[in-house]
């Protein structure tokens, strides 16, 4: 029993850490609060769902379509809206960002109740077996979901490591003003970076929609969760964010069955709170 | 308080002591809730625009005031306007609590362990569904038994908001708040001066839980109802709504905020149909994308003299 | 090289500098000179593009470039090591390197740059996986100026490089930019309050105060001149 919460545990930690990581750049390289990052994610997938069902896709175009869509929505976002923050001198940028994305947030899940209408919608399964790993039966969607997960990330975490772009997107995060004078484009790079990390989130939406069903409200638990992770994994730190989203969903799963199903959900604000007050570097931030 | 001020509060009360007679009834209901969002709001006004503390949990407390005083009412009888003051004592001591908690953490840090703390309420709130009544909420008296209960109940909004609209205004332009502007403004130079900041800081957040706890109570006892929808992130994203729209910081900002999103939003729902909330998202999104400075920058568009005069009203 | 005519430029709402006018020729090394909040500073991030002038015309190699972005003047070949730093903390020393060479033109002189970095400031090719906040006050003075001349610029400005540095170090930097302007041939602008040491390596020099050019020529003229004599040196 243990092993197998364990590895559902690493499974849901593994989304978590995707939709986490895509806040941290976000925050890095923008510096603003997005209260609209989980719509990206129901968003994600609800494209994946109409690309296979309505468009007859298989799912790995569907889920990369989801993406390519997110990553659209999310630069298109940047430029209309977020913008104002880089490219005039907004008094307030916090604000003008909260406020921004939280009309966001009410916005797409309104268009979403119009659109896909209030029902629960699931797509057909990723892998229709379920797979057996140490011993543990999970289902081939899940399995699925933490594989793609874990590469993402990974492959986000190489690409702002060795990229021109990525350390671009770094330097941004360090010093604004630095990075102008040495040629990065921030105007640029906030409307790519916006997009990738939504596109990141639609990713996560896509690849759980046959795990978790789609209704336009699903925004709004893994927003929190990103938020969870970004904190206990260090304010910008991909690495952190990966252990930090594993993490949490394993103390999840083992809190859920051991103590309280009830309580799963103040398990990860308890221990953002607690990196927070008395580790706010987190997990492997130095201070 | 300044003579603009209590002749804004005195038109207050006057127009509330009308609007019962002349407007329909339902209308005693909606501009209930303009108080309590009023109070709410008036609340987060004094730990964000006065303090500077980017609380983002402040709608755990209308939680905390409003159930303390429905479960006191249900269990020891206590009548509800003493459960006003137990819901806002209640939620000021969680305050002095959370607030000497988020003496650790500036900014972004304490916009998250506040937000985390509201989660954790809310979740305690769901789960211990056996006393709190869970999801479906926790039934609570009237001020009043009989036909007039609803009545009262707006009354009692009405000279609770005033209240604490005037109490607001009087720390506005006190010493206390200055202090609270210099902690605000520029901590380690109010330091300096010898101002004590860590006190100064859980004060005003103490304070502003305060009212947040009573505006939950005074809820609880209006609609009979107490639910754990009254501390979720929606809420909390309407306060920060109400407050930046009306004017961070300033006096009137909660109370032409909250005008502005319960009574005009109330006035517009009706040709909107199902869209109401999408409307109001777009244009939410439209105005602050175009319009960035609020209101201030649509008076300014529609009469730079009427700017003046607003500006002066708000006390910049 | 680098023309100004006329430059006007506001700074929160005050005027900062008053219809400035100055030239600077290729391979030049010119010091601006003056007390505290005369402008040097406004200047250099004005010619940078931190900063809008209000009016005026800057032309760099024949082409204006007043008012535009920071990072389009980065790629022409103007490199500006500003008085903060503007380091990346959490970086490493080489990786703060690279990030000057981040325009696309520099990309391929990068192996090039940065041996003549390391020829220039040993000490920063030994500390190179260190990270930037690790290092001391000298020490990141020096990577500034190593990040500034990764991008092979033509003209390398300097916004006070020995501001609170001890005496050794500032005149390690010195001499270094004397032999970034004789060897690479790159014009250098230099902000600096310590008079006597900046005319001293210099060709020329303008004296800023108010906002305003108070004073221009020779290094070694102004270094006789009474004014700057009595106001600046204290003989």
């Amino acid at each position: 029993m243990l092993l197998e919460l364990i590895i559902r545990g690493i499974t849901i930690g593994l989304v978590y850490a995707l939709m986490g990581v895509g806040l941290a750049l976000l925050n890095g390289v923008m510096r603003i609060i997005n209260f609209a990052h989980g719509e990206f994610y129901m968003i994600g997938g609800y494209m994946a769902y109409y690309s296979m069902a309505v468009a007859g896709l298989p799912f790995y175009l569907a889920v990369p379509s989801a993406i390519a869509i997110t990553f659209i929505l999310g630069a298109v976002v940047e430029k209309l809206l977020l913008s104002p923050i880089h490219t005039q001198e907004i008094e307030k940028p916090m604000d003008y960002a909260l406020i921004m994305t939280f009309a966001l947030l009410l916005f797409f899940r309104q268009l979403a109740i119009k659109i896909f209408g209030p029902f629960r919608h699931k797509p057909p399964d990723y892998i229709p077996f379920d797979v057996h790993i140490l011993g543990v039966k999970i289902t081939g969607n899940e399995m699925l979901a933490g594989i793609v997960s874990l590469l993402l990330v990974l492959g986000l975490a190489l690409f702002i490591k060795k990229s021109w772009r990525g350390r671009g997107w770094r330097a941004t995060t360090l010093s604004r003003k630095g990075a102008k004078i040495n040629g990065v484009d921030i105007g640029k790079e906030s409307w790519i970076s916006c997009g990738v990390a939504c596109a990141l989130a639609g990713a996560a939406g896509a690849l759980v929609a046959p795990i978790f069903t789609l209704s336009p409200t699903i925004g709004g638990s893994p927003l929190v969760k990103s938020y969870e992770v970004m904190a206990i994994g260090g304010l910008g730190s991909i690495a952190g964010a990966l252990v930090a989203g594993l993490m949490l969903g394993v103390t999840e799963t083992l809190g859920a069955f051991y103590i309280s199903s009830a309580y799963k959900d103040a398990i990860g604000f308890l221990m953002m709170a607690f990196f927070l007050l008395f580790r706010p570097q987190g997990l492997f931030g130095q201070k | 308080m300044k003579r603009n001020e209590i002749i804004v509060a005195v038109i207050m009360i006057v127009a509330g002591l009308i609007a019962p007679w002349v407007l329909p009834s339902v209308w005693t209901t909606i501009v209930s809730i303009f108080c309590y969002y009023a109070i709410l709001t008036i609340g987060w006004n004094i730990i964000f625009g006065y303090t500077g503390l980017f609380s983002y949990g402040h709608v755990a407390f209308p939680a905390i005031g409003g159930y303390t005083s429905a479960l006191l009412a249900e269990h020891i009888g206590l009548p509800p306007l003493l459960g006003l003051l137990a819901g806002g004592l209640a939620a000021g001591l969680m305050g002095v609590l959370i607030g000497l908690l988020i003496l650790r953490v500036r900014g972004f840090y304490l916009c998250l362990v506040t937000w985390a703390f509201a989660e954790v309420v809310n979740v305690v709130i769901k789960a211990e569904h056996e006393i709190t009544g869970g999801t479906g909420g926790f039934l609570a008296p009237s001020y009043v038994s009989g036909p007039n209960a609803e009545l009262v109940g707006y009354f009692i909004g009405l000279g609770l908001m005033t209240l604490a609209f005037v109490v607001s205004a009087i720390l506005y332009h006190s010493r206390w708040g200055l202090y609270l502007f210099a902690v605000r403004d520029d901590i380690d130079a109010a330091e300096s001066m010898g101002v004590k900041t860590r006190f100064w800081k859980v004060f005003g957040f103490t304070a502003g839980c305060a009212w947040a706890g009573v505006a939950g109570a005074f809820y609880a006892h209006y609609f009979n109802l107490v639910d754990p929808s009254i501390g979720g992130l929606d809420e909390m994203g309407k306060v920060c709504l109400i407050v930046i729209i009306g004017g961070l910081g300033t006096v009137y900002g909660p109370i032409l905020g909250s005008f502005f999103v319960v009574i005009v939003a109330e006035l517009l729902r009706g040709w909107m149909g199902g869209y109401s909330l999408l409307i109001f998202a777009t244009i939410m999104i439209l105005a602050v994308r175009f319009v960035r400075g609020g209101f201030m920058e649509i008076i300014q568009v529609v009469s730079p003299h009427l700017k003046n005069k607003y500006l002066a009203l708000i006390g910049k | 090289m680098l023309n100004i005519e006329n430059l006007n430029v506001f700074y929160d709402g005050l005027q900062a500098l008053y219809s400035l006018t100055l030239e600077i020729q290729e391979e030049e090394f010119v010091c601006i000179l003056g007390p505290n909040g005369a402008g040097k500073s406004t200047l250099l991030q004005t010619i940078a593009g931190m900063l809008v002038p209000g009016q005026g015309t800057i032309t760099f190699k024949n082409r204006p470039i007043h008012g535009l972005a920071a990072h389009k003047v980065a790629s022409l070949g103007l490199a500006l090591v500003p008085e903060e730093g503007w380091l990346f903390g959490q970086m490493s020393v080489q990786e703060n390197l690279l990030m000057g060479a981040y325009p696309k033109t520099a990309r391929s002189t990068i192996k090039r740059q940065m041996d003549f970095v390391f020829d220039l400031f040993p000490i920063l090719e030994e500390r190179k996986k260190q990270q930037e906040e690790t290092l001391s006050g000298g020490e990141r003075q020096m990577l500034a100026v190593g990040r500034g001349l990764m991008s092979n610029p033509e003209m390398l400005m300097l916004d006070e490089p020995s501001l609170g540095l001890a005496p050794l170090v500032v005149k390690d930097i010195l001499s270094a930019l004397v032999r970034i302007n004789q060897e690479e041939k790159t014009t250098i602008v230099l902000t600096e309050q310590n008079i006597f040491h900046a005319l001293k390596i210099s060709q020329r020099g303008y004296l800023l105060e108010n906002g305003k050019i108070a004073m221009q020529g020779d290094s070694k003229v102004l270094l006789g001149n009474e004014h700057i004599k009595k106001n600046y040196l204290g003989i």
